[in-house]
């Protein structure tokens, strides 16, 4: 039997507790957005007697609820410390610390993604049409998890099997390794994109086998932004370190911009706007867009390129721009192949399906 | 509306409080009421009615089987309580079950019903349907009050999970009940208790579940860790329920019984029953077996007894075939124990034995078909071309292994009996209460962390 002091100190504790975060919960200014995780935030939703009897106003309430609870990100530490250093867990929702970076576990490997991926590109080339004269390239660009995971423990994708089982659907291209040109310092520690400035071994690969090495020559002066805190730092809800966002700049990329069809505007190619918002790694061309033009009022040539990519392209086209006249960026995720035979040219044009692993590993999303 | 949701704990359960406490005792009934029939509503408006049908016809029948005491009429009211109080039941849970062994065995291609359960709906039928028998059989006064009754059948600590409380066990407590510091004290510390187990455990625990479902890599080693997974899971889960229905039910002055006494320490599977699901299998063996003659009978009868209690038993857990093989299971394995008692074995061996028995039983319980069913037993016992160990097993293994450890433990009476000693042994600086004081709230905080985070939240008893 507890004495009396303490049941008068546990009965006042617990509903000062319980009243004053409630309290708290019901009483504070609701925030617009949550930057960690990278998405809007639920308002408290209007009581209609429709909405209830349906059981959508409980649904939307429970959302409000927990979106708009008080020390929502310090919370969500609390529970990924607890996870990680307290229960030992070695990946959260898969998300998980190895070497240094956060990475999200991406396995098993998923063969029906890669044909359908493969099979949808070479539906895609069927539609284009192209010239006799075109050369089709394609490359996998591995995601981090072939660096860290099974070197540390973790549960990996046979990435062998996946380029091999590309190659072969994709019989149409001229495949290009770029497995050994990468290494996981060229990955953000926290986001799973490659980072720019570390990306001359690939442009060098691709360029002695697309065949447009003598048409580089730039040096480029390496521009930074900060704080960046990329998706999967947001996810791991750790306190993990910032990082700096590092982009290439030379007088051919600061005078050329990039046209999006979607909306029919000409924006830079490095959108200082966009790298302000919600995921920075949008500094690079503006983020995810179906069609975008890139133009080279300096080329020395009359080529172009159609790049097929992901938004690990984004920030690779500005370094291919100074070899061709035109880059046509094309993301399937957002663009029919339909809609594209009566946007593009394909004259003069190599094609490039650029894709990284996590991309080819779940494909649905591929028109 | 769940309690493990944070409508619940930072909106609801605050705001019945206050007012609760806040006005005078003549309200108070009338406040848990009102809280109760909007906590049913919340999720499922629809239903209410539904509910409310079944309280309506239980004091009634109730009325009318006192009125007719002695009579001929009485046993019909009783009979008309049953019908109405089961017929409900009955069509939202088990019709589809019917239509589609009647499509096998006719070969036809019936066309099923569009239902969903109603929540709780097997809970507080029985509550219902314990009423009107006990007032059959004289235990009980009928209410005269209906909102009294209403309360009994509704009171949102135990309305969708349990325990199923009978009216005798709350009966002087709805007109009359006592509310103390150290009854809110110790309810709450219960509730949260209740809580940490279904959030941080159960639910965790029942992630590793889904992680071995959806696993392309499985062994037998990882078979028998998703027996272990799932049997604490569902343990933890249903007691935590049950925790945080105790609990809550002390804060308001009502005393509902225990459902839950450790049934993993059981040494038989009798013991194992009387641990499990307490509110449940007293229910049965008051209601359906002891009318049925109990064990007061021939060996055959007694068989057929056993064998129609715990086919009930896993039917009422879910409207699938193998519910009905897990209560059959457990019927054999009882009327086993009943002709050949086990006394006679080591306490450990029983023990363990017991522990295989009950790994199985929740194997079966989990299957979501009779080939699913077929091939987890199969794979358990190294039937199939699975090997014994894998990566991912591994994996898995070292990723969940604490908190399948921290599982177990919970799901003996070490914790409480460490606390007692505790308190026995430190008692001039009482640093159990102490540690409580400064836990319960920290555990507060990190089951609210956890499901703010998105985290995996089932409500297991959406089927029973």
């Amino acid at each position: 039997m507890q004495s009396a002091r303490w049941t008068k100190i546990t009965a006042v504790l617990f509903s000062v507790y319980l009243v004053g975060m409630a309290g708290w919960a019901a009483l504070r200014a609701p925030d617009a957005i949550s930057t960690s995780e990278r998405r809007p935030l639920a308002t408290r939703p209007v009581l209609t007697w429709k909405d209830f009897l349906s059981g959508n106003f409980a649904e939307d309430f429970e959302t409000y609820a927990l979106d708009q609870f008080p020390l929502r990100d310090p919370l969500r530490s609390f529970k990924a410390v607890t996870q990680f250093y307290l229960l030992q867990r070695l990946d959260k929702q898969g998300i998980y610390l190895a070497d240094g970076h956060v990475a999200k576990l991406e396995y098993p490997l998923n063969s029906s993604s890669v044909q359908n991926a493969a099979q949808k590109l070479e539906a895609v080339l069927a539609r284009l049409n192209l010239p006799q004269d075109s050369a089709v390239y394609a490359a996998v660009i591995p995601d981090k998890n072939f660096f860290l995971a099974a070197a540390n423990g973790y549960p990996a994708l046979d990435y062998a099997e996946m380029q091999a089982l590309f190659r072969t659907e994709l019989a149409s291209a001229h495949h290009i390794d770029l497995f050994d040109c990468l290494s996981l310092e060229d990955y953000y520690n926290g986001d799973p994109h490659w980072r720019q400035e570390r990306l001359s071994s690939v442009v060098e690969r691709l360029s002695l086998r697309m065949g447009f090495a003598d048409r580089l020559s730039t040096d480029y002066t390496e521009s930074l932004l900060g704080p960046f805190y990329g998706a999967y730092h947001g996810q791991a809800a750790l306190p993990l370190p910032s990082e700096s966002l590092h982009f290439l700049t030379s007088p051919l990329l600061t005078q050329a911009t990039a046209y999006h069809f979607e909306n029919h505007s000409t924006r830079p190619l490095y959108d200082l706007d966009k790298a302000a918002g919600l995921d920075a790694y949008d500094l690079f061309l503006s983020g995810a867009s179906a069609l975008v033009t890139i133009e080279n009022p300096a080329a020395s040539t009359d080529r172009e390129l159609l790049l097929f990519r992901d938004s690990f392209g984004s920030s690779l086209a500005p370094l291919l721009l100074e070899a061709y006249a035109k880059i046509t960026l094309i993301d399937l995720r957002y663009i029919h192949p339909d809609l594209l035979v009566e946007q593009i040219r394909t004259a003069n044009a190599d094609v490039l399906f650029l894709y990284s692993s996590l991309l080819l590993n779940n494909s649905l999303s591929l028109r | 509306m769940l309690f493990s949701s944070l409508t619940f704990l930072y909106w609801f359960l605050p705001s019945v409080l206050i007012l609760y406490f806040l006005l005078p005792d003549r309200f108070k009934n009338f406040v848990l009421l009102a809280a109760s029939l909007l906590f049913y509503a919340w999720g499922e408006p629809r239903f209410i009615v539904l509910m409310l049908v079944t309280i309506l016809s239980a004091y009634v029948h109730g009325r009318l089987i006192e009125a007719t005491r002695g009579r001929l009429a009485e046993r019909l009211w009783l009979l008309s309580s049953i019908t109405i109080a089961l017929a409900p039941l009955l069509y939202f849970k088990y019709a589809n079950f019917l239509i589609d062994n009647l499509s096998v065995l006719t070969g036809t291609n019936l066309p099923v019903l569009k239902l969903s359960l109603p929540i709780g709906i097997s809970f507080y039928t029985f509550q219902a349907l314990s009423y009107t028998v006990d007032v059959y059989r004289g235990r009980i006064q009928a209410q005269r009050k209906l909102h009294l009754l209403a309360l009994y059948i509704t009171f949102f600590p135990q309305l969708i999970a349990g325990p199923i409380v009978r009216y005798t066990d709350i009966e002087t407590a709805l007109s009359r009940r006592s509310h103390s510091l150290e009854n809110f004290s110790s309810g709450f510390t219960r509730f949260s208790l209740g809580l940490a187990k279904k959030v941080l455990l159960a639910n965790e625990l029942g992630e590793f579940v889904q992680v071995f479902r959806s696993s392309g890599q499985k062994s037998v080693a990882f078979y028998w860790l998703y027996a272990v997974a799932f049997s604490l899971q569902i343990y933890l889960d249903f007691s935590g329920y049950s925790d945080m229905a105790i609990g809550l039910g002390r804060i308001f002055g009502f005393d509902f019984p225990e459902n839950f006494r450790y049934p993993f320490e059981a040494r038989s599977i009798t013991e194992f029953w009387r641990r499990w699901h307490i509110s449940l299998g007293s229910w049965f063996r008051d209601y359906v077996y002891i009318p049925l003659g109990g064990n007061r009978v021939s060996g055959s009868r007694l068989a057929l007894n056993l064998l129609t209690v715990w086919t009930l038993t896993g039917l009422w857990h879910g409207a699938e075939w193998q519910f009905v093989l897990w209560g059959l299971f457990f019927g054999l394995l009882l009327l086993f124990e009943k002709l050949l008692p086990v006394t006679g074995i080591a306490a450990p061996l029983r023990h363990a034995g017991v522990l295989v028995l009950v790994l199985l039983s929740f194997v079966i319980f989990n299957a979501g078909s009779l080939p699913e069913l077929w091939l987890d037993v199969r794979s358990l016992f190294g039937v199939t071309a699975l090997p014994w160990l894998s990566a991912e097993t591994l994996y898995y293994t070292r990723s969940y292994g604490a908190v399948l450890l921290l599982g177990a433990a919970a799901s003996t009476s070490g914790p409480r009996r460490l606390y007692e000693y505790l308190q026995q042994k430190t008692s001039p600086i009482h640093l159990p209460e102490l540690v409580r004081v400064l836990i319960v709230p920290a555990l507060l905080l990190l089951v609210t962390a956890y499901l703010l985070d998105g985290a995996y939240n089932p409500f297991l008893y959406f089927r029973f």
